[in-house]
């Protein structure tokens, strides 16, 4: 439980000071999303492997400008859902239909490839500022972002319990009982846990108001949009053209 | 600039957190509140704010009483949180925005600023409290003595005639506390009034007009 935490505390501080060493220019989060979004959907849709292939080429050209540690990063965890799609559409083959393993296992790494791309030269402020600037209500886009912060928040506090709780654990107890041990503790964490959110959650909720908030929420982050996001916004006509063009040529 | 007439709070369970406390708190002057833990601070600060309402007795505002009625009329409401800026114990819980801008912008916003005027505060006070390199961080990632400072000009941007601050210089550093004691020294204006919750009589000496003691039974000495 505590390896899990802190992989998951250190996925999330790591994407608050991640810093975009890519080589290609940083595009608008909004139309990053939109353009991710949209390829998933038409690659989902074509029924023309040219078009998926396509994509797909342009992503792994995209992805050449990643450092290559973060490359590596990419490639490792595109490969489980990769073998795994390959592993389950297998029967297909033996049904004789190879052709559909080929065509899903596409579609699944493109959609995944996009989807990690996007991790990659995103982080979760990102998303967020995303939201906004598609013009979804402000208080959802800081709901969202108090969520992120109380989970780390939390997360620290559940960590701080777990050791000290493992500074006094001789592990002494065997078979049930030691499970019993163990269910308990679980229980006192997310029990305690729970009990300091919902303290943090009203102490919040008054510093809030203390500032004079009455509901409304104003962004103060404005994003400009660039020459480098009207060169990636033509991403969107071009791909529907080359989806139409796919399947009219079917 | 603040009234307490023999006010008095009780939590829900019957126990006093504050007895028949009687004080007048001018504008200009700096107070420094000290006693006991749990001999009812943070729960006068609650007070002050509107967050929490006096079983018995009354808190004046300017001459105006402040009552929960009156609290639920937001108008009312958002001309005392102008008037009185807090800064909580824990400033973990008083960031809540995903950047130190936007959580400077956030207050001044509420108050129905320009956009002008809102981006001259945040530079301003961004410049005064030093957090230019810090302004895109979330704040939960600062450290102590930064999430401090942040509190600091997100309340400061706002203006407001008074301050209470509630333990300023809980889990800083020497150095943190240090920068702190001299910066709230440099708050002191004539108009200004300052209420400071403290246990370090270093911070007292150096700043305090008065210094107010509370006593176990919670009330004023």
């Amino acid at each position: 439980m505590d390896r899990t935490l802190m992989r998951l505390l250190g996925r999330i501080l790591e994407s608050d000071t991640k810093r975009t060493d890519s080589k290609l220019p940083r595009i608008l989060p909004a139309l990053r999303l939109s353009v991710v979004l949209l390829c998933i959907l038409l690659c989902a849709l074509s029924r023309n492997a040219v078009f998926v292939v396509g994509i797909l080429a342009a992503e792994l050209i995209r992805l050449a400008f990643l450092p290559p540690q973060r490359i590596a990063g990419v490639l490792g965890r595109l490969a489980l859902p990769v073998l795994f799609t390959l592993l389950i559409m297998l029967p297909s083959v033996f049904l004789g239909h190879p052709r559909t393993m080929l065509t899903v296992t596409m579609k699944v790494t493109c959609s995944v490839l996009l989807l990690l791309l996007a991790n990659e030269e995103m982080d979760w402020k990102d998303v967020t500022g995303a939201f906004r600037s598609l013009h979804i209500p402000g208080i959802f886009t800081m709901t969202l972002d108090m969520t992120m912060r109380f989970l780390v928040l939390l997360g620290r506090l559940a960590d701080a319990m777990l050791e000290a709780i493992s500074l006094r654990t001789f592990d002494i107890l065997k078979g049930r009982k030691r499970d019993r041990a163990r269910y308990m503790t679980a229980g006192g964490v997310l029990g305690t846990t729970f009990l300091v959110s919902q303290r943090m959650a009203t102490q919040t909720y008054e510093a809030m108001e203390c500032r004079g908030y009455d509901g409304v929420y104003r962004s103060y982050e404005k994003h400009r949009f660039g020459w480098q996001d009207a060169v990636y916004a033509l991403l969107i006509p071009l791909a529907i053209a080359a989806f139409i063009y796919c399947q009219a040529a079917l | 600039m603040i009234q307490l007439e023999h006010l008095s709070y009780q939590y829900p369970d019957g126990n006093p957190a504050l007895s028949d406390i009687t004080y007048h708190f001018e504008a200009g002057k700096c107070y420094c509140l000290s006693g006991p833990n749990g001999c009812g601070k943070s729960t006068l600060f609650r007070i002050l704010n509107g967050l929490s309402f006096a079983s018995a007795g009354s808190y004046l505002l300017d001459g105006v009483d402040v009552t929960e009625k009156k609290m639920r009329d937001k108008a009312f409401a958002a001309s005392l949180h102008r008037r009185i800026g807090y800064i909580m114990q824990n400033t973990e819980v008083q960031l809540f925005t995903r950047s130190v801008e936007e959580e400077i912008a956030f207050g001044l916003y509420q108050m129905g600023l320009s956009d002008e005027e809102v981006v001259a505060r945040v530079e301003k006070y961004i410049s005064l409290l030093g957090l230019e390199s810090l302004r895109k961080r979330s704040p939960f990632t600062l450290s102590g003595g930064e999430k401090k400072r942040t509190a600091l000009a997100a309340i400061l941007a706002m203006d407001p005639p008074a301050l209470i601050m509630d333990e300023p210089l809980n889990g800083l550093d020497e150095d943190g506390q240090q920068w702190v004691t001299d910066f709230i020294r440099g708050l002191k204006t004539p108009d200004r009034l300052l209420i400071v919750a403290t246990h370090n009589k270093d911070l007292i000496s150096e700043i305090a007009d008065e210094t107010i003691y509370m006593t176990k039974e919670h009330t004023f000495r």
